[in-house]
């Protein structure tokens, strides 16, 4: 038994397998998966429709945005409140609450919410948020924007959200030493939500993102070394964090192991998809949406889901890919050829599987709005344009 | 541009680490003496506390395989970028010897000793603390100490750059590349340290270091900086100023660090109370010692050379020549029309330095005495006496 499992492995390509273990759902790599995936979507929310007779809501009650509306109203007055510093201090005040002017998508809070509310609700039967897992969807909020901070000024880049960057209003060395005054501030919220594991959760993530920095900076040259590469770096770089916020939020429901664990898988599924949809998002044309300029990965030599799989039809990309972009007209070569590529369209594919995971890592849980919104994030996932 | 641009680097530097090797520098009689004395109170108290068990510091910035930073800061070995001399600095230190921050802590942890049943210790923790003296979370909050203090002498040195400010492209580009690894490399210190500290189980001391690290940021914007970032006295700055901004620096890691030992062997609030206190005043002290090193020692202070505007001895000289502040400010876009010798000359006749002196031995007193109540350890506190009364001005 064991060997045909083994053999069956050998053939699959090794990324493949890879997201299987990551996700453990099969995967289409067919064209069709696109146009058919309206319908399973719609399929799935019938089949949740029929199973929720314990609260029977229209769909359209379950808004993630909207169900989280109340526990997030505050979120930006709270945080710029924990960054208060005082007159002395106004410039680094001004600094730190710099990205929370309630611009930003708050994603990372509105799952965060979501997630805290649907375990209550599974383990303790009970529709509230509890102090400690609100404060949670604030430092998850503060943890990504110190993270902004540093990203910044790493890849040099001078606007974000349609205005001017930290280190070009203020230059590069505070808006360092900002990043570093954000991280210190949730790293003393979390102390004082007082339980010892989530200090330990969130910590990892802060380890995490920094690893995968440093991932990005080294490109591999084999395929399947450089796809799983990539997933682990998005893992790192974007899903730690949710998955971590939401283990910790559920740790603090008093969930039991496999719960927990539930709740990380949600969080690390819904993650990478996230980060596959914005490296697709990278090569929208119309950008004026995004805030941000077209290629911009490309432009710092980044080889994303989309381009790694144009190399596939396009071998004369792996080139570009080696050398990350760096001779001139290498990076508008490759955003042509990834668009006449099937690229876009598998990574698509691809984040539509780790949605799907994300949603059977929670479907043993008592059926809740909360829950469904927690469902309904992954379509909004998918289907974000910005 | 290059000879400014090169200038104000080694200025970055100056104000950098100014790491204890320096005194090696020293040639005076004088100063070998001092120099003895204090590697004579480092090495006996080595031998009190043994070696540091782990070099994860080492390792994170050295291997080339995890998220090792070896690779990329070898890359950056050909460049004039300041962070390459931060880190050839810390190497140094850290192969030779155990790096003085964190020896402070296990000291001061044996002459707190430990409270045996306290609910603040660990399950096997009174054991550990009866056969080694000091505890394995001691050990690790020795090491997150040094950890954070490194991450943030790394971040400091990230340059403000900008294409107007450097038009050679070659240089910029590795200005640039030296920034990114700088940014990454304090970040890998600053995320391991909260792991570090999140492991060792212990709310309140993770609060503690937290805050240390926000108060150690707020320090850096409580000084103006001159177009390159480095440190640039206020119109309005005063030596109270000066001391408000030291004990948000070097003093409040410290304090948290020792108040963070004492709590972890189960003391109570006023033991933690007096450890805060030595902590903060031992961060005066340090940094006191270091910014009288270019004035008490004349043969490594380089005629004109830049020093740090920020220190001590010339804020006190600033204080009281008002009209200098004055010509100093329309320098601060244009740092090269500085007269660095020239004031160096006046603060010397001055006398500030003099008072600069009487005040570290006031640090130093006080620091002695808030170590008083501690004395599980007479071997361990008279090490950490040596070490305090070695940076004292004789």
């Amino acid at each position: 038994m064991q060997r045909i499992s083994k053999r069956v492995l050998e053939v699959v390509p090794r990324y493949l397998t890879d997201l299987r273990y990551f996700t453990s759902i099969p995967l289409v790599r067919n064209k069709d998966v696109d146009k058919r995936r309206n319908s399973v979507l719609v399929h799935d929310r019938a089949a949740l429709a029929t199973a929720a007779t314990a609260h029977p809501l229209a769909v359209e009650q379950d808004d993630p945005f909207e169900l989280a509306k109340d526990d997030l109203k505050n979120l930006y007055t709270d945080i710029r409140h924990e960054l208060n510093c005082g007159q002395r201090f106004s410039q680094l005040e001004d600094m730190a609450r710099y990205y929370f002017d309630g611009q930003g998508k708050a994603f990372r809070p509105v799952v965060a919410c979501l997630m805290g509310r649907a375990a209550n609700i599974h383990v303790q039967g009970r529709n509230e948020l509890s102090r400690g897992q609100k404060t949670l969807a604030l430092i998850a909020e503060m943890i990504h924007t110190a993270s902004l901070l540093h990203d910044d000024v790493i890849d040099e880049s001078d606007t974000r959200r349609g205005k001017p960057t930290t280190g070009k209003l203020w230059g590069q060395q505070k808006s360092i030493l900002a990043g570093d005054f954000v991280l210190s501030k949730s790293a003393e919220m979390l102390a004082n939500i007082g339980c010892v594991k989530t200090n330990n959760y969130m910590a990892q993530t802060l380890v995490d993102l920094v690893s995968g920095e440093f991932m990005q900076l080294e490109t591999k040259s084999e395929f399947n070394e450089r796809f799983s590469h990539y997933i682990e770096k998005s893992f790192k770089k974007t899903a730690s964090l949710l998955a971590f916020t939401c283990r910790s939020s559920v740790t603090l429901a008093g969930a039991d192991e496999v719960v927990i664990d539930n709740a990380f898988q949600y969080g690390r599924n819904i993650g990478i998809a996230f980060q596959l949809i914005d490296d697709i998002l990278d090569f929208v044309a119309d950008q004026s949406l995004l805030g941000k300029p077209a290629a911009a990965d490309l432009k710092l030599g980044l080889s994303t889901g989309p381009v790694l799989f144009a190399c596939e039809e396009f071998p004369e990309l792996d080139e570009l890919v080696n050398r990350r972009f760096s001779t001139p007209g290498d990076v508008e070569r490759a955003f042509e050829l990834v668009q006449n590529s099937e690229g876009l369209e598998r990574t698509r594919n691809i984040a539509q599987a780790y949605c799907n995971a994300a949603i059977s890592s929670i479907e043993d849980w008592a059926d809740s709005p909360h829950k469904r919104a927690l469902i309904n994030v992954t379509d909004r996932v998918l289907s974000r344009s910005k | 541009m290059l000879p400014a641009l090169s200038r104000c680097i080694s200025q970055v530097n100056f104000t950098g680490v100014r790491g204890l090797v320096r005194m090696s520098h020293s040639l005076t009689l004088a100063n070998d003496k001092r120099l003895a004395q204090w590697n004579r109170a480092i090495s006996n108290a080595e031998k009190i506390v043994g070696l540091p068990s782990s070099n994860f510091t080492m390792k994170l910035l050295m291997s080339d395989s995890g998220v090792g930073a070896g690779s990329h800061i070898r890359k950056l070995l050909n460049t004039t970028h300041p962070v390459i001399k931060t880190i050839k600095k810390l190497i140094y230190n850290g192969r030779n010897n155990l790096q003085t921050r964190g020896l402070v802590i296990l000291l001061l942890s044996r002459c707190a000793g430990h409270i045996e049943g306290s609910p603040q210790m660990l399950l096997g923790e009174w054991e550990e603390a009866t056969v080694d003296g000091i505890t394995e979370r001691q050990k690790n909050l020795s090491e997150i100490v040094e950890m954070v203090y490194t991450s943030h002498l790394i971040h400091r040195d990230v340059l403000n750059l900008s294409r107007e400010l450097i038009t050679d492209e070659s240089l910029l580009n590795d200005l640039q590349y030296g920034n990114k690894i700088a940014i990454l490399v304090g970040d890998i210190l600053i995320a391991n340290a909260s792991k570090k500290t999140s492991e060792l189980n212990n709310c309140k001391v993770l609060e503690l270091i937290a805050s240390a690290i926000g108060n150690f940021m707020k320090s850096e914007f409580v000084v103006r900086h001159d177009t390159f970032g480095k440190p640039f006295p206020a119109a309005s700055m005063t030596s109270s100023h000066w001391e408000d901004r030291i004990v948000l620096n070097s003093g409040a890691l410290l304090s948290s660090a020792c108040q963070s030992t004492v709590l972890m062997a189960g003391h109570g609030d006023s033991a933690q109370q007096k450890a805060n206190e030595f902590g903060k005043c031992l961060g005066l002290v340090w940094q006191l010692h270091e910014e009288l090193q270019p004035f008490s020692n004349l043969i490594y202070q380089a005629p004109g050379a830049p020093f740090d505007l920020t220190s001590l001895p010339c804020v006190l000289f600033l204080e009281r020549n008002p009209h200098l502040v004055q010509s100093l400010e329309t320098s601060l876009e244009n740092i090269n029309h500085i007269d660095y010798s020239d004031l160096y000359t006046q603060i010397l006749a001055s006398g500030c330095v003099e008072e600069a002196n009487l005040r570290l031995n006031s640090y130093v007193h006080e620091c002695l005495a808030n170590l008083d109540t501690f004395d599980s350890c007479y071997k361990a506190k008279q090490a950490l006496t040596d070490i305090i009364e070695a940076m004292k001005h004789v």
